[in-house]
């Protein structure tokens, strides 16, 4: 494993809360790594297994899936639905043979800047130990 | 009185809304959506007021921000809406329908129409202060925008003005401002900020005087801070500076400038900044005037002032030495070749004493003496020498002859020490090297020596007499004290006058009796056209910073001549001025002044090596520190520079306007008690006791602490907490309840929980729980579960250890036993108080207040005040929480657009946009617009780079840069580029698409495309401002972001806004109090209405009410609302009707009324559910098997009815009361809200008819919140007995004989107690309606656990449904009493107004589509889809079923479960397909 990887990770970012919180952290100017490419979704809701499949079998060393508390969902429960989803996906990445840890869903809140980098801080780490995807290799 | 009588005729379709929190802006959103313009008035310089302050909110924990957020954008840019920020109204005038509001704005000295909120001036600001947003807990700069969030997003200075230091400067140089850059070690800029003014700081930090330390409010404390040595600090610390170059143009027009002394050079820099050419002439060898020539080089080193003199000519300003003007070249000339002329030759002739002998050798002038010694080297004047003078000349003199060799200097002078002119330090370090001085002696005549030269000075004795005109004693000889002093050498130094002989002759000008210049004092301006003159030749011998005000009023004046301009006008501030401001000293530590080191006095008395050695870093730094900021914003400019958008204007002035109204809302909120009164809690005195908001700002993730709970003094995670109860409320100063504390210190403790874990101990000492709103009886519960322990106490004191500062709370216990318990924290839950100025305000408005000083209202008004036409809402009313301050908002809402229905939509914008471009079968065409955002995004990433590579992606064919995007000119030139290039898509490569997109979208829409045809990149947020170390990946990661953004928008579609006429009527279902009044509000503002009753006349609940607590009359009161709606045309009363059927959405319903035997359809655009509640029928007490077991409302009905029940017949009834009947328990998990004051009220009734009779009230908390306290109080003082029992430990009704007899376990008293009872009365809870369920399946709306209609959010949107188009109100939504029913009522008519006031509705296009095709109708997504927007529709074809999904796009929100649910690809979110994600992932990861 190279010294100096740095993954590339996929964030899908739900517009109410952790796209708000991954503002915040701007706004805040909370440093961390250059590893995540957030993509906006209304809902993390809307985000269907596939995209996820899809974005590690192309390459990405991990995914992200952020959305509101559970309670907080500007949809009513589409992350309760995220959630159950989510238990899908790891199963279906045991399939592709991708390790169930380049996958992550986290809440974040519009007020959780700081949060938000230190969860791409943690889940960076996580994957650069992983080390490069094994559909890059 | 109601808001249907008519008004004047022509009333103005604008209301103004007074406080910009949650209740304001409700008001404000429904007023604007309703058709009435709104000037939305907010004190500070961002609305959200204290719910954005707040953490979390209960009872569903929900981020206060998260969910305000996006209203506050709205505000922002809702075009019928004008935010006052900053602002007061001062006057209300006139009648309603047609106020006249004066309106004072304070300034904010940011231009709002050019700063874009980029925050770059926050950066470099170097001020600091207590953030009032985190309430002191955290720093904010004196430049600043409260919060991130906020709005309007601009920034604010505060600035208190020009600080003295300043003021007193006679060039107005910003002390405050170098000072504070230095004590921050920003040397450099604090250099800067001196240049600003001063292009010789040089010399000025060694030989000014610096009015500017007499000024510093510091000398009040201790000692002025030492401006001087700070300054000299500086410019030896950086010098290598240069004077800054003229940034205008080089203008045609020369001055010319006759004399080089300070005067002649500031003269000559000002000009030159403004482009003239200078020329300077000077009559000695050497330039600087005074300074070269009077002042010696141990306190001024001539490297040094040569030095400046160069920076000076580097600028471009000519220097001509031995160029005496009125010798070798004259005045005339010098009109004749330049535009204009300054005379500032300065005072350099001696003053003589005018006693024999004074021609004498050995006898010579200070200024002589000096300019010899400056000019051409050491001079031994003699051995023994005496100087005569006491100013800053004579102790030169004094102090250069003795570093010429003299053995013995003596300074003699008339009067005391303390009277010398000279400088006090100066005088101290003379007398260090030894020079002697002799007071109280005056020369009488000079005596002869050997050889012609002076041998003696013959003196009188002195004494002091009363003060003479410059206010020092006069000295007056003593006859016959004459003395010899003597002496081989005299230097006579007291005073100069100008070069009078022949001056004004010489330069044809006119001559004062003194011998100085005639000029205008204000202007300079002399007889002859176009010569000016200052300095020393007109006012006499002057400090060195008066001559140089001289020079700058000069260049002004000339500036203004040159150019035409008022000579005279707006001068006022020129020249040193007075201010004083009040600063807080309290709490600032005495310091004295840092001592500036210099050389021993043995070693410098001998040589001319300069005195002063000067502060080192450190010690300038220590010295700087001590300055307090007495301007708040120090005036250092760096704002100004910072900002690209020029947006800084520090000349903005208060400014008052007048708006014309027809109706006033009033929100301006509380204030909270101030717990510093309380002094046994200890708050501001111990620091880890905080108050309810301190620390809910402590747990935010946007607080001080960053969302770490930790107490102020140690910084450590507390592992205690206090949590004190009704600290400012229910005391004898505050006899009502603040209604929201009970909940907030229940949700701080859960919160406090989450963050530091269960471990954490939370105790919240209280009196009653008041937990009576919907859900707050589950929270308090599950709080408990949490472990969180509430203490029935109220605690009198609290006292601190020392050491730890943990704090000992001592309190009785129920028991009676005294504890005491120590925590690490207290948080004290302070209550809610009517703002500061509140008499003020309603004095100003005309609106009456209530005895506590809030504007109560009356029940059946509950959102009007005194004045008609002035509406309130929120706790400027009454304490309350945000669903009831929302709700009032909302109702007062409704009667403003009542009371202007017909100027409905006069005043308000239309929105007009060209018809849109067809782009159908267009290949995309894409432009990319990169935003620098001022250095936000350019001092990070590498913008151009970014440009480039955006040239070489697939269907771009523009690409530009801009500063700011979001400015308006770039705007228009977004538009013209769309023409120009004829651009189908267009990208933004700027901020967040969450505040920014409806700008750009709005844009598009004004050239023609369609709005859907945008994208944004953040490259703010996610580039520079996350990875400011790394640019290159910054910029490497942007163009991805870019690369993304291309990606997906090369797929965007143009998308449609549907749009659905509006029936302009709504269906209200239930006629109780609630359903009357919102169809009632909702005819007064020009709607038809269906009005559906189940049972056979209106009334529901209310007709069982006979009287209130305060009195008034319910029954009166539902007859006016009988008649009312008798008589509208508008109502139309369907009785003893059910609802069939309903179908349709927002805009557009049909609904089936079935009643009467028929069956009637009604078309409607809104929906309100109105249906009620029941009273609980108890099983339990007794109740129905012994008659003497009744009601409340039963009880009410028998007191009404009259029939001696429970009246003294000579003996002494006894009624006993239980509460939570029905409430509170397993069954009915909530509190019925209004039971205890209805308890309180029937208690009150039988006390009056019946004093002699015993009434006891059985109770578990006695929850009378706001003002109904007041009864409780009453109640008790009459004698009432309140008993408190536990929920385990119920109350038992027997019969006994001929009574009842009531048993009870007392908690408070810790023992059973018996009650022989004539009567039992039980307070029956509020109980749904069973029918509920079928109802709110036939709508499509949720109901809660306990069958009451759920409301869309609990805090901000208490009358809506999450279905659009329908809204509910009364007992259908929770208990509440009659006023807050009225109250809900209004809200839910004011909400569906806003829908029915618009002809059509337009619907967001990002909803779902179904792709008939890949549909196999598996219906997966019609149980997912939150909204039950889709239908499963079977269908044969050809012969077979079929089955596909249907969309309803009224119902769709757009949240996409549906899409990430089918396995098909069968249904799309539009504008957030699948194919377009998945295009911005591959993207993303370079794949194409």
């Amino acid at each position: 494993m190279e010294d100096n990887f740095q993954p590339l990770i996929i964030a899908l970012c739900c517009n109410w809360c952790s796209y708000a919180g991954a503002d915040l952290a701007g706004v805040s100017r909370t440093q961390y790594p250059p590893s995540i490419r957030i993509v906006r979704v209304m809902c993390s809701g809307m985000v269907h297994p596939n995209l996820v499949i899809d974005a590690f079998t192309k390459g990405a060393d991990g995914v992200l899936i952020c959305g509101c508390h559970l309670g907080d969902c500007h949809y009513q429960e589409g992350n309760y639905k995220t959630e159950k989803r989510a238990d899908a996906i790891k199963l279906m990445l045991a399939d592709f043979g991708i390790e169930e840890e380049r996958f992550r869903l986290e809440w974040v809140s519009a007020a959780e800047g700081p949060r938000f980098g230190q969860v791409v801080r943690d889940f960076t780490e996580q994957v650069r130990k992983l080390g490069v995807s094994p559909y890059k290799l | 009185m109601s808001s249907s009588d008519p008004i004047q005729p022509h009333p103005v379709g604008a209301a103004l809304v007074v406080g910009g929190g949650i209740g304001g802006m409700q008001a404000a959103l429904d007023l604007a959506h309703g058709g009435i313009k709104v000037y939305l008035v907010e004190r500070g310089p961002a609305i959200g007021g204290v719910m954005a302050q707040l953490d979390k909110t209960f009872p569903t924990n929900d981020c206060a921000m998260c969910t305000m957020a996006p209203r506050l954008v709205e505000i922002g840019r809702h075009k019928d809406i004008e935010l006052l920020t900053l602002s007061e109204v001062e006057r209300v005038e006139g009648e309603p329908g047609n106020f006249t509001v004066s309106v004072k704005k304070q300034p904010r000295f940011v231009d709002a129409t050019k700063c874009t909120g980029c925050g770059a001036c926050t950066a470099e600001c170097p001020v600091t202060l207590p953030s009032e947003f985190d309430l002191g807990l955290g720093e904010r700069k004196a430049i600043y925008r409260p919060f991130p969030q906020a709005v309007p997003n601009i920034s604010t200075i505060t600035r208190r003005g020009i600080s003295p230091c300043e003021a007193g400067c006679p060039i107005h140089q910003s002390g405050q401002g170098y000072v504070t850059l230095i004590a921050q070690g920003r040397f450099e800029q604090a250099l800067q900020v001196i240049l600003r003014d001063n292009p010789i700081p040089l010399i000025c930090g060694r030989v000014c005087t610096h009015p500017c330390t007499a000024a510093c409010t510091r000398t009040h404390v201790d000692d002025p801070v030492n401006l001087p040595a700070l300054k000299r600090f500086v410019t030896d610390r950086c010098p290598d500076y240069k004077l800054p170059q003229p940034t205008v143009p080089d203008r045609p027009e020369k001055i010319a400038i006759v004399g080089s002394g300070p005067a002649g050079l500031l003269c000559a820099y000002q000009l030159r900044q403004k482009g003239y050419g200078t020329t300077i002439f000077e009559a000695l060898p050497v330039a600087g005037g005074m300074l070269a020539a009077g002042i010696p080089s141990f306190r001024l080193p001539r490297p040094l002032l040569n030095a400046e003199l160069d920076r000076l000519r580097a600028i471009g300003i000519e220097i001509l030495l031995e160029a005496p003007v009125g010798r070798s070249i004259t005045l005339e000339e010098l009109r004749k070749s330049y535009a204009a002329v300054f005379i500032a030759i300065g005072a350099h002739v001696e003053r003589k004493l005018g006693v024999p002998g004074e021609n004498m050798s050995g006898v010579t002038g200070g200024v002589e003496f000096l300019r010899r010694l400056n000019l051409g080297g050491p001079v031994l004047p003699g051995r023994h020498v005496l100087v005569v003078g006491g100013g800053n000349s004579a102790l030169d003199a004094a102090r250069a002859a003795l570093r010429c060799g003299a053995a013995e200097v003596t300074i003699v002078y008339r009067r005391t020490g303390p009277e010398m002119p000279a400088a006090q330090r100066e005088i101290e370090d003379a007398e260090r090297e030894g020079i002697k001085l002799m007071f109280l002696a005056a020369p009488k005549s000079f005596q002869l020596g050997h050889g012609g030269r002076v041998a003696g000075l013959e003196c009188l004795k002195m004494k002091l007499g009363r003060p003479d005109a410059s206010g020092r004693p006069a000295p007056e000889p003593i006859p016959g004290s004459e003395f010899v002093i003597p002496c081989d050498a005299v230097v006579v130094s007291i005073g100069q006058v100008p070069d009078i002989d022949g001056l004004g002759e010489r330069l044809g000008l006119a001559t004062t009796k003194s011998g100085t210049l005639r000029a205008d004092p204000l202007t300079l301006e002399t007889d002859l056209p176009g010569v000016f003159a200052g300095g020393d030749c007109v006012t006499g011998p002057d400090v060195v910073v008066g001559a140089m005000l001289a020079g700058k009023k000069a260049a002004n004046s000339i500036d203004r001549w040159l150019n035409s301009r008022d000579l005279r006008a707006g001068r006022e501030l020129e020249g040193p001025y007075h201010t004083e401001y009040v600063v807080d000293t309290a709490g600032v530590l005495m310091q004295r002044q840092i001592p500036v080191p210099s050389l021993d006095p043995v070693t410098r008395s001998r040589t001319f090596d300069e005195v002063s050695i000067g502060y080192t870093a450190e010690q300038a730094i220590t010295e700087a520190k001590r300055c307090l900021a007495c301007g708040i914003c120090c005036d250092c400019h760096l704002c100004a520079t910072a900002c690209q958008a020029n947006a800084i204007d520090y000349t903005q002035m208060a400014e008052t306007q007048e708006l014309k109204v027809g109706a006033i809302v009033m929100a301006p909120g509380y204030e909270l008690f101030d717990a510093r009164l309380k002094k046994d809690l200890g708050y501001g005195r111990f620091p880890n006791v905080l108050t309810a908001l301190e620390f809910e700002r402590i747990m935010s993730a946007s607080g001080p602490y960053s969302g770490h709970v930790l107490r102020p003094f140690d910084r450590k995670e507390p592992k205690r907490i206090a949590f004190l109860q009704c600290v400012g409320s229910r005391d004898c100063d505050h006899d009502y309840c603040s209604s929201v504390c009970c909940m907030y210190a229940t949700k701080e403790a859960i919160i406090a929980k989450e963050h530091l874990g269960e471990g954490l101990q939370c105790d919240i000492f209280f009196m009653d729980l008041r937990a009576f709103g919907k859900g707050f009886e589950q929270y308090y519960h599950r709080a408990q579960d949490l472990g969180v322990r509430y203490i029935r106490s109220r605690v009198p004191k609290i006292e601190e250890v020392s050491g730890t500062r943990n704090l000992i709370v001592q309190y009785l216990a129920e028991n009676d036993r005294k504890v005491s318990g120590e925590y690490d924290l207290v948080v004290l839950s302070v209550g809610m108080q009517p703002p500061k100025d509140v008499k003020v305000l309603a004095e100003r408005f005309g609106v009456a207040l209530n005895k506590f000083n809030f504007c109560g209202t009356s029940t059946f008004r509950p959102a009007e005040s005194s004045r008609k036409g002035i509406f309130v809402a929120g706790p400027f009313a009454e304490p309350k929480d945000i669903p009831e301050t929302v709700m009032q908002a909302s109702a007062a809402a409704a009667q403003v657009v009542s009371l202007l229905r017909e100027a409905r939509g006069t005043l308000i914008t239309p929105e007009v946009y060209p018809p849109e471009r067809d782009v159908k079968g267009e290949e995309p065409r894409i432009g990319v617009f990169v935003c620098h955002c001022g250095t936000n995004i350019a001092g990070v990433v590498d913008v151009p780079a970014v440009v480039e590579y955006s040239k070489t992606l697939p269907n771009v064919v523009y690409v530009e840069n801009n500063l700011y995007t979001c400015s308006n000119d770039t705007q228009e030139a977004i538009k013209t580029r769309i023409s120009e290039h004829h651009l189908n898509r267009v990208i933004v490569a700027s901020c967040t698409p969450r505040t920014h997109e409806p700008l750009f979208r709005n844009t598009l829409r004004e050239a023609g495309l369609n709005a859907y045809l945008f994208e944004m990149a953040n490259i703010r947020d996610q580039c520079s401002w996350v990875h400011m170390q790394e640019p290159e990946k910054a910029t490497e990661k942007s163009k991805d972001l870019v690369r993304m953004a291309v990606a997906k928008s090369r797929l965007l579609q143009p998308l449609a806004r549907r749009s659905i006429a509006v029936n302009k009527s709504s269906l209200v279902i239930g006629g109780g109090l609630a359903g009357m009044t919102a169809a009632l509000s909702l005819a007064h503002q020009g709607f038809n209405v269906h009005l559906v009753e189940k049972q056979n006349e209106l009334g529901g609940n209310l007709k069982h009410v006979h009287y209130l607590l305060n009195g008034e009359q319910p029954q009166a009161e539902l007859a006016r609302l009988w008649d009312e709606i008798r008589h509208n045309d508008r109502i139309a009363v369907y009785t003893e009707a059910t609802i069939e059927r309903i179908e349709g959405s927002i805009g557009d319903f049909k609904t089936t009324v079935a009643g009467g035997g028929k069956t009637t359809t009604v078309n409607h655009g809104t929906i309100i559910v109105a249906t009620g509640a029941r009273e609980h029928k108890p099983m339990q007490y007794l109740y129905g098997q012994d008659e003497r077991v009744i009601t409340q409302r039963e009880l009410e009905e028998r007191l009404v009815a009259g029939d001696g029940f429970l009246v003294a017949n000579g003996k002494q009834p006894t009624v006993v009361m239980i509460q939570c009947v029905g409430s509170r328990d397993s069954e009915h998990p909530y509190c019925s809200r209004v039971c205890c004051a209805e308890a309180i009220k029937n208690a009150l009734r039988i006390k009056e008819l019946s004093p002699q009779t015993h009434v006891y009230v059985l109770y578990r908390d006695i929850r009378t919140y706001g003002f109904k306290e007041e009864y409780y109080t009453r109640a008790r003082q009459q004698g009432v007995v309140f008993v408190r029992y536990d929920e385990d430990c119920k109350p038992e009704v027997a019969p006994n004989g001929k009574g009842l007899q009531v048993s009870v376990f007392d908690q408070t008293l810790g023992m059973p107690f018996t009650i022989a009872a004539d009567a039992v009365v039980l307070s029956a809870g509020i109980q749904p309606h069973e029918d509920n369920h079928q109802l709110a399946q036939l709508l499509k709306v949720p109901l809660n656990s306990e069958g009451f209609f759920l409301e869309a959010h609990m805090k901000l949107r208490p009358v809506d449904f999450m279905t659009d188009g329908v809204f509910l109100c009364g007992l259908a939504h929770s208990p509440k009493n009659i006023e807050e029913s009225i109250l809900q009522a209004q809200a839910a008519a004011a909400r569906a107004a806003t829908i029915l006031s618009r002809d059509s509705i337009e619907l967001e296009g990002n909803i779902s589509q179904v792709v008939d095709e890949s549909c196999d109708g598996c219906a997966y997504c019609v149980d997912t889809c939150p909204y039950k927007a889709i239908t499963l529709l079977e269908y044969k074809w050809q012969g077979s079923i079929k089955k596909v999904i249907e969309t309803n796009d009224s119902s769709c929100k757009g949240c996409g479960c549906c899409q990430a649910t089918c396995p098909k690809k069968g249904i799309f979110i539009r504008g957030f397909t699948l194919d377009q994600i998945e295009a911005q992932i591959h993207a993303a990861l370079g794949v194409a």
